[in-house]
């Protein structure tokens, strides 16, 4: 879930208590709204600068581990154990005081138990700030050095999906009674497409009968319903006119950073080094080699950022290469909308040829595309698509409610020129055999005989609902007029009969706009929409269950106690999954209990000693795990963790 | 589009050229030598890379980094890696083979044993060779009579040969340019005719032997044939598309060169002469009686001692003609052609069998240098009466082009563009006699067709390009090779229009520089309603694809004035 429907979901009490932080709180006084400030980039900014490392580190861990997805407290913990760095004190903590500062958001599951997750669009946000790549491009020297390694074309993917959603404008995709694509409606349409389902696979998509189906054609049906292109009509998938009209709004490149976003959201989130890699990726300068190791560098196994950096070539949206013997990467278009252009300048012309070939440079904006795509043919589609006016075409565009002069104004304006004279020339032609018949559907006043149609014309009022007389005994009504036409033959004493409406097919209510949830053909994998806000945050009872009980000097500082006194301590920190400050002859150190073991007469606490300083948190001690008898431990102390934030302190 | 970059580099090989950018001519530099023009309609011009075009740049000294630097030089979005790829794949695959002659035979050479090895998997290829093949060894016997076939069957495989194995000198023949022609004007070879045929002669430093030069129709590609012929002092064999090629090229050797009517053989269906320098046609080398027999006239190619074969039109050579040239592959062979695209394809076995490209004349240097006319093309829609398109309606398909070709009221129209250009030689062209005939009748005007005895055609043209008779009407068979140099207009009255051949040879018959300086004409009268509309559409889009103007005017017959309503 994203951060906005997360925020709008909070209760009140934790929207206050977010409130209360002092990153949100400026914002807020200055006029912002929680939602807008707790998915701005710069309030994540602000808060990770003023954060403490060991939090930031935790936090890292999460994001590493999880990205996106939704997980258990208990769970993180016994991790955490495993893992020998942070206690499951501190974590527990830095959850809690993650969640007051509104970066984690958390809901419950029918039988209560708590999940945790990071809002998926604020996971790039986070590692940029958390676990940065520090991808620093090839200077112009080394750059030349590249050696680009070859790949097959692959059209940048919203032109793709352009592409594929004119090809479902012009048939349709039929449904089966079970909801699927009809199989040849699914087949011709991946057919069309330059994406293969080969290289879709890593992302295992699953959707209705998708063993028989290609992976392509669901793709290209899910992001055209997120995107409002496409929409169920009874039992078929067509393309939605009105639907289309924001997105045909945009320029390539901004339908690209859309599409990006989608499919992290839809597709990638799922898998948290995927989603980091992705998000690592996107943040590199377009048109720059970078060092594949440097996105592997945030912390997630490089296959997973070289499966990331396949998927991206197969979307046409990077390409890959060698620099002396390492590998390299570039993105070929821009990932994410940049907040600082405000538009990006008019769109480019497309060229009119006089052979009646029009030429698309990449510029061109969708709407123009979208146009194209349904007055003429497209002959090519590559980084310069190509369509041709055709005869053929001409009667299509027709067909679909094209004059000769829009064609005309629509493509000297958007080839910014006049069109050459054979262009128009051969325009004029092909409309001007167009029109001049039709086929309509008229409603027919029929009578018996003509001497009835003879008296209904002497009838001042019945005869001003009739359009036309054809031949001696019908006459073509003014649709408008029918229900007065009734109400007058039934009051002239000859009642007519209409036809029965036709019945139309229902629609479905557009998709929703938000992407994310019922919208799409592929389920998303874990929607948490379903579940409850958490409508607490832990407090430190919730968190060291019983801390009001003990004595404060067991939090306080370290000392002498008696050895069942030291006993009862230490069940209380393993009770808590806290450390133990540990002071002996040789000095203090923390100390990480796991378990205590009674031995004969004694007993005896293993665990793991800490790190101090900047390496804690890291790893634990890597001597391994230690017993220590009872008559080792001397002064001792519980450390229980900061629970209040220092940027609130 | 007016963004800094002329180039724009398709995925797969297409390259577009923004006509209006300052950096043009520099670009068309580049791409001359690694891609052939497509079509040149508007401001963007087309041009493709293909193996072939490829293996020509590498056999005139590209390199693929070279190439690839170029192309990224002036790529407006870069340059697609899997271009890249091809570009490197193909240039370097080129060179790998080479047949060279020592004195034991001639033998294939590899740049690595495993590349030997790699061909001996090919049974195309190993059915060549003269010897069994070796371990790590980089060299292979091969059946001399198979040097053409070895040649085709790796360029099929992605492997181009280099040929080095030299050629034969074939007979001495004493023969130079004349001072001045018969007729009485100068001779001399215009700059790009001398550039052809010296990179002809001159390339791999061995006295030059196979390729092809290619020039804008209208240039003079015969100029290129004469003058390796003089250079290289050797009986030559001249193979052209058609006996008006074959009594075109005759007059200009006799006009030009030193050489004699005993010198010169005609070896066409009606005439079999076969002397030191013998003009053929494909046709009478393709010529066999049945199916199940042989080629009758192969025997032409072994009469004697050839030292050049010329192949006029090289892009229309037809299929079995290569499978004779495969065995010449010791004589030199020079091509002219001016397109390297072929309709079917064989772009591959021009390469392999008779060169590489060894020059290219552009269109823009030779509009620049005034060495074609321009053009200006308008078809001129004309209306049928109600009688004739109801004929047209109700008639089967078959029998409507006919009847839309022969629409009566382009009589008229026919007589007014005469008056419009009256005083400029003019050709009426055709392709129902009957349609001719009454044309002629009706305007008084020479007929010439396929059965006009030769003599009388002759006579015909000469006096029409003596400027004694101003308009001529020719039937199909002027489309090809009729040397009538000094015709500035020509009006198609009817004809097949979809055909792009039959177009390029009619506009290229008017496309010689005139001598008033002026730009020739093209007319081509189509009747309005019916489905002549759409194929003359078809033709129109491949002359404006060849970068001429085209125009279509609507014919009004009853405009003030008497004025015929075409703005002609």
């Amino acid at each position: 879930m994203n951060v906005r429907p997360s925020v709008e979901r909070l209760p009140d009490s934790v929207r206050k208590l977010i409130a209360t932080d002092k990153t949100v709180a400026s914002r807020i006084a200055g006029g912002m709204e929680l939602p807008d400030v707790l998915a701005s980039p710069a309030w994540a900014a602000e808060w990770a600068e003023r954060a403490e490392l060991p939090l930031k580190r935790i936090f890292g861990g999460i994001l590493l581990r999880y990205g996106a997805v939704p997980f258990e407290e208990e769970k993180g913990e016994a991790e955490s154990l495993r893992d020998g760095g942070y206690t499951g004190a501190e974590r527990r903590v830095a959850l809690a005081r993650l969640r007051r500062s509104g970066i984690l958001f958390a809901v419950r599951k029918t039988w209560g138990d708590r999940l945790y997750y990071v809002p998926t669009d604020m996971v790039p946000v986070w590692q940029r700030l958390i676990l940065p790549a520090n991808a620093a491009p090839l200077d112009a020297a080394d750059a030349a050095e590249v050696r680009v390694t070859p790949a097959p074309f692959r059209l940048p993917l919203a032109l793709e999906l352009l592409s594929a959603w004119a090809s479902v404008r012009r048939t349709g995709i039929p449904l089966t009674a079970k909801g699927a694509m009809s199989k040849s409606a699914a087949a011709k349409l991946a057919s069309a497409m330059r994406l293969t389902a080969e290289e879709l696979a890593p992302l295992g998509l699953v959707y209705p009968a998708h063993e028989q189906q290609p992976a392509t054609a669901a793709l290209a049906v899910d992001l055209g319903l997120c995107v409002g292109a496409l929409r169920k009509r009874g039992s078929e998938i067509v393309a939605d006119e009105s639907g289309m009209t924001p997105w045909l709004e945009k320029t390539p490149a901004e339908a690209e950073a859309e599409i990006h976003r989608l499919v992290l959201e839809r597709y990638v989130s799922a898998d948290p080094e995927r989603h980091l890699s992705a998000s690592a990726v996107a943040a590199c300068r377009e048109g720059f080699w970078h060092k594949e190791r440097d996105i592997a560098g945030i912390g997630v196994d490089p296959a997973a950022a070289e499966a990331w950096l396949r998927m991206l070539i197969a979307f046409g949206w990077a390409e890959r290469g060698t620099f002396r013997g390492e590998g390299v990467f570039r993105l070929l278009v821009s990932l994410e909308e940049d907040p600082d252009k405000t538009g990006y300048g008019d769109a480019e012309p497309f060229l009119v040829q006089p052979d009646g070939e029009i030429y698309v440079p990449p510029g061109v904006g969708l709407g123009a595309r979208w146009q194209l795509e349904e007055i003429s043919e497209r002959v090519s589609a590559d980084r310069m698509f190509v369509y041709r006016l055709t005869k053929s075409a001409s009667e299509r565009a027709f067909a679909a409610g094209w004059r000769q002069e829009d064609v005309v104004r629509f493509l000297e304006s958007g080839g910014d020129a006049p069109l050459p004279e054979p262009v128009s020339g051969a325009l004029s032609d092909w409309f001007g055999r167009l029109g001049k018949t039709r086929m309509t559907e008229e409603t027919l006043l029929r009578t018996d005989s003509a001497e009835t149609a003879c008296r209904l014309l002497e009838d001042p009022e019945t005869a001003s609902c009739l359009i036309e007389r054809l031949g001696d005994r019908d006459f073509i009504v003014d649709r408008a007029k029918v229900p007065a036409l009734e109400a007058r033959l039934a009051k002239i004493g000859s009642p007519a009969i209409s036809p029965k409406p036709k019945s139309v097919p229902q629609e479905s209510p557009a998709a929703g706009r938000d992407g994310l949830n019922e919208a799409g053909w592929i389920p998303c994998s874990r929607v948490l929409s379903f579940y409850e806000p958490d409508r607490t945050v832990a407090s430190a009872d919730e968190l060291f269950p019983g801390v009001g009980e003990v004595p404060s000097a067991w939090l306080r500082k370290p000392g002498l106690y008696h050895a069942s006194t030291r006993q009862e301590i230490i069940r209380r920190a393993i009770g808590w999954r806290a450390a133990l400050q540990i002071g002996d002859e040789t000095g203090q150190a923390v100390f990480v209990p796991h378990a205590l073991h009674e031995r004969g007469d004694g007993w005896e606490v293993s665990g793991r000693w800490r790190p101090a300083g900047e390496a804690a948190g890291f790893a634990a001690d890597p001597s391994g795990p230690v017993t220590l008898p009872a008559d080792r431990l001397g002064a001792l102390r519980i450390v229980l963790p900061e629970w209040e934030p220092a940027a609130s302190k | 589009m007016s963004s800094s970059l002329p180039l724009l580099v398709q995925s797969d090989g297409t390259l577009l050229l923004d006509g209006r950018h300052s950096g043009y001519e520099e670009v068309l530099e580049v791409l001359r030598p690694v891609a052939e023009l497509g079509k040149r309609p508007g401001h963007l011009h087309t041009y493709r890379m293909t193996p072939v075009s490829l293996w020509n740049a590498a056999a005139a000294g590209e390199t693929a980094d070279s190439v690839i630097a170029n192309l990224r030089r002036y790529a407006r979005y870069g340059l697609p890696s899997s271009v890249e790829r091809e570009i490197r794949e193909r240039m370097d695959s080129f060179g790998r083979f080479r047949l060279v002659n020592r004195p034991e035979g001639l033998f294939l050479s590899a740049d690595l044993p495993e590349r030997l090895r790699m061909a001996y998997d090919w049974p195309e290829v190993v059915r060549c060779f003269a010897s069994s093949p070796a371990n790590n060894e980089v060299l292979v016997a091969v059946e001399p009579a198979m040097r053409g076939a070895l040649k085709s069957a790796l360029a099929a495989r992605g492997c181009p040969i280099v040929d080095e194995a030299g050629y034969r000198s074939g007979g001495a023949l004493s023969v130079a340019f004349r001072e001045v022609s018969a007729s009485g004007k100068p001779v001399k070879l215009r700059a790009y005719q001398r550039e052809a045929a010296d990179a002809f002669l001159a390339r791999d430093g061995i006295g030059g032997g196979s390729g092809v030069a290619v020039l804008p129709c209208g240039a003079g590609k015969t100029w290129v044939g004469m003058a390796a012929m003089v250079r290289l002092g050797c009986e030559t064999l001249i193979l052209t598309p058609n006996t008006m090629s074959v009594s075109q090229w005759i007059r200009e050797l006799l006009e030009n060169t030193t050489l004699t009517e005993g010198d010169i053989g005609e070896y066409t269906g009606t005439s079999k002469q076969v002397r030191p320098v013998t003009v053929a046609t494909y046709q009478v080398l393709t010529h066999r009686r049945s199916r199940s027999e042989g080629y009758p006239h192969w025997k032409l190619f072994e009469g004697r001692d050839w030292g050049l074969i010329v192949y006029d039109e090289v892009h229309l050579l037809p299929a079995p003609v290569f499978r004779m040239t495969a065995e010449l592959q010791a004589t030199r062979r020079l091509g002219l052609t001016a397109t390297l695209v072929r309709e079917d394809g064989r772009e591959m076995d021009v390469f392999a069998l008779i060169g590489p490209k060894t020059y290219e004349l552009s269109w823009k240097r030779s509009e620049r240098e005034g060495w074609i006319a321009e053009a200006s093309c308008k078809e001129v829609r004309v209306p049928m009466a109600d009688s004739a398109i109801r004929q047209y309606r109700e008639a089967p398909p078959r029998a409507r082009h006919r009847i839309a070709g022969e629409n009566p009221a382009k009589a008229e129209v026919l007589r007014r563009l005469l008056a419009r250009h009256e005083g400029s030689p003019t050709l009426i062209i055709g392709q129902y006699l009957n349609q001719l005939r009454r044309l002629a009748e009706e305007l008084g005007l020479p007929l010439v067709t396929g059965e006009m005895p030769h003599e009388e055609r002759r006579r015909l043209f000469d006096l029409f390009n003596r400027g004694d008779i101003g308009t001529l009407i020719v039937s199909k068979v002027a489309n090809f090779a009729v040397d009538l140099p000094d015709a500035s207009v020509a009006i198609q009255v009817s004809g097949s229009y979809g055909s792009r051949q039959e177009e390029a040879q009619r506009l290229g018959r008017i496309l010689r520089p005139k001598p008033s300086g002026g730009p020739a004409s093209f007319y081509t009268l189509v009747s309005e309603g019916t489905d002549e509309v759409e194929f003359a559409r078809n033709r129109g889009r491949f002359l404006v694809e060849q970068g001429y103007e085209y125009a279509v005017d609507a014919w009004q017959p009853d405009a003030p004035g008497g004025s015929e309503g075409v703005s002609v």
